[in-house]
């Protein structure tokens, strides 16, 4: 399997994501912005068929629309405080429908299918290396910003008196999840990866003592269940974008499991 | 009392730098409803001004413009001389603001963690070793230093609200501001919350604005007490001469302090 340059490629691309993708998502979760992960992959999905209509780079397109689709976010969620969860909403309606419309125009319906889905075996060397650089700026923000977002989650207003930026906090963390998403949705399929966001840090949320545990064990579970993920989907001919988030679904079942029969509980 | 290195270092003492919050004639609606109109409300250094009044009447939405979360339609908000929407000393506010039961029963982060995050403000100017022995010192204030290991999503509520409250006192304010605190706790843990309260207030000296309907507790706190209803507070002349919106509430407890009323609280 490793000698094939191609899985070399996908597990490195895997293995990354596999780490920040949980990563982000520890405060996408704790915040309760879950539906943030979808609004942006349907709004990235809208900016591939863009791409793939206007003859650019999907990824770029993906890009662009996701950004568009966070800055979006962020205002909507600033003009609806006590609903913001609309905001969210109305992003990933817009997204869906532009999306649907424009894959009606799309030349190629083969490729723009396979964002959906994903496609990590077939990752291109040039999108590796965008691949790498926003899994590495996205986890050293993740680390720089950490006591940041860690008290914008416990409690938001609290945090704003503590000194916190949270304006700007909210904007760079919305900026880094789009990103995040759009390069995420060439390799591991817009339809994955906010489970791919959502389920590790489930897994997390069950065995961790603290928030530093949780971000942790949420990568490590990200990590294991992607690159597990590939050589499974692999030797078993499956789809891998699907298999991975199968694998962290059953690794959260066995925790919960785990947890119940051992009689920890909260 | 309070430690004179604190002050020297930071440059500021409590009773100088201005008043610690101030409304005047302010005004707010939310959405179009005036919610407020025309409160005067003044917090002197090292004093304890607890808001009362029914639901609705406006007492939170004081609290959250000293903070600076709200903006005035009309009327004048200081925090320590500035406005509240442009301040940057956060460390000299400790604000607690109701939260919602939701948002900790699944958060993953121990009470030390919590506490020791709440020093944001002082940012890198303390050592590690500093931060540590003031997260211990606010722990051991709400008496809760022994549970610096345990998730806050295990804790009770009173034992969370007490956390709280070490989170705000962590950074050793001059002014802290405490938006109905005891909301949903039981008799014992209000009781053991205001006991902790005012042990801190008279260890460390801050001024505290109290958002509260436990009128029972001000007594032992001590408190000067503004009735807050119909969006007016005291310092509103009323069409008598006297002062609109005053104790009437609480002119029998012994040892409050009240504004002179028209229905004939009393100045104590």
């Amino acid at each position: 399997m490793l000698e094939y340059v191609f899985m070399q490629r996908s597990l490195l691309v895997g293995a990354l994501l596999g780490v920040v993708i949980p990563l982000v998502g520890v405060t996408v979760v704790l915040r309760r912005l879950s539906m943030i992960g979808d609004a942006l992959s349907h709004t990235s999905l809208a900016g591939v068929a863009g791409g793939l209509v206007a003859g650019v780079s999907p990824v770029a397109g993906a890009v662009v629309a996701c950004l568009a689709g966070a800055l979006c976010i962020e205002g909507l969620r600033r003009r609806f405080r006590e609903q913001s969860e609309l905001a969210v909403a109305i992003v990933m309606a817009t997204g869906i429908g532009l999306a649907g419309v424009l894959s009606g125009f799309v030349p190629n319906a083969a490729n723009f299918s396979s964002f959906m889905f994903g496609s990590i075996l077939t990752v291109s060397q040039g999108e590796t290396v965008g691949i790498v650089v926003v899994s590495v700026l996205a986890t050293a923000f993740c680390l720089l910003a950490r006591r940041e977002l860690f008290l914008m989650s416990f409690d938001e207003r609290q945090a704003r008196t503590l000194g916190v930026p949270v304006g700007a906090a909210n904007v760079a963390f919305v900026l880094v999840v789009a990103l995040v998403v759009a390069v995420a949705s060439r390799t591991v399929g817009s339809l994955i990866v906010s489970s791919m966001m959502v389920v590790p840090v489930a897994c997390a949320l069950q065995l961790a003592r603290s928030w530093r545990q949780t971000c942790i064990i949420s990568s490590a579970v990200g990590f294991v269940t992607t690159t597990g993920g590939l050589v499974v989907s692999y030797y078993a001919g499956l789809k891998p974008g699907g298999t991975i988030v199968l694998l962290a679904v059953v690794l959260l079942l066995v925790t919960m499991g785990v947890r119940r029969l051992l009689g920890l509980g909260r | 009392m309070r430690r004179p290195s604190e002050d020297q270092r930071r440059g500021h003492a409590h009773d100088a730098d201005g008043t610690p919050a101030l409304l005047s004639q302010v005004r707010f609606s939310y959405r179009g409803t005036e919610v407020l109109k025309g409160v005067d409300v003044r917090v002197d250094a090292g004093e304890i001004c607890a808001l009362v009044g029914d639901n609705g009447a406006g007492k939170s939405t004081i609290a959250r413009l000293v903070v600076g979360e709200l903006a005035p339609d009309a009327g004048i908000v200081r925090l320590f001389g500035e406005n509240p929407t442009r301040f940057q000393d956060w460390e000299r506010v400790g604000y607690v603001p109701q939260l919602p039961g939701e948002a900790v029963s699944r958060f993953p982060a121990n009470v030390s963690e919590l506490v020791d995050a709440s020093q944001y403000a002082s940012g890198r100017r303390l050592r590690r070793r500093e931060r540590l022995e003031r997260s211990a010192e606010a722990l051991r204030l709400v008496r809760m230093q022994d549970f610096g290991r345990r998730l806050v999503s295990e804790l009770s509520g009173g034992q969370l609200q007490r956390v709280r409250l070490a989170c705000a006192l962590v950074g050793d304010p001059c002014l802290l501001v405490l938006d109905e605190p005891t909301n949903g706790l039981d008799a014992e843990s209000r009781q053991t919350f205001y006991d902790l309260l005012g042990a801190a207030h008279r260890e460390r000296g801050m001024a505290i604005l109290l958002v509260t309907h436990d009128l029972e507790a001000l007594p032992l706190l001590g408190a000067r007490v503004i009735h807050v209803d119909g969006g007016r507070a005291g310092g509103e002349a009323g069409a008598d001469g006297g002062r609109a919106g005053d104790v009437a509430c609480a002119p029998d407890l012994p040892g409050v302090v009240t504004e002179a009323g028209r229905n004939g609280g009393h100045r104590a």
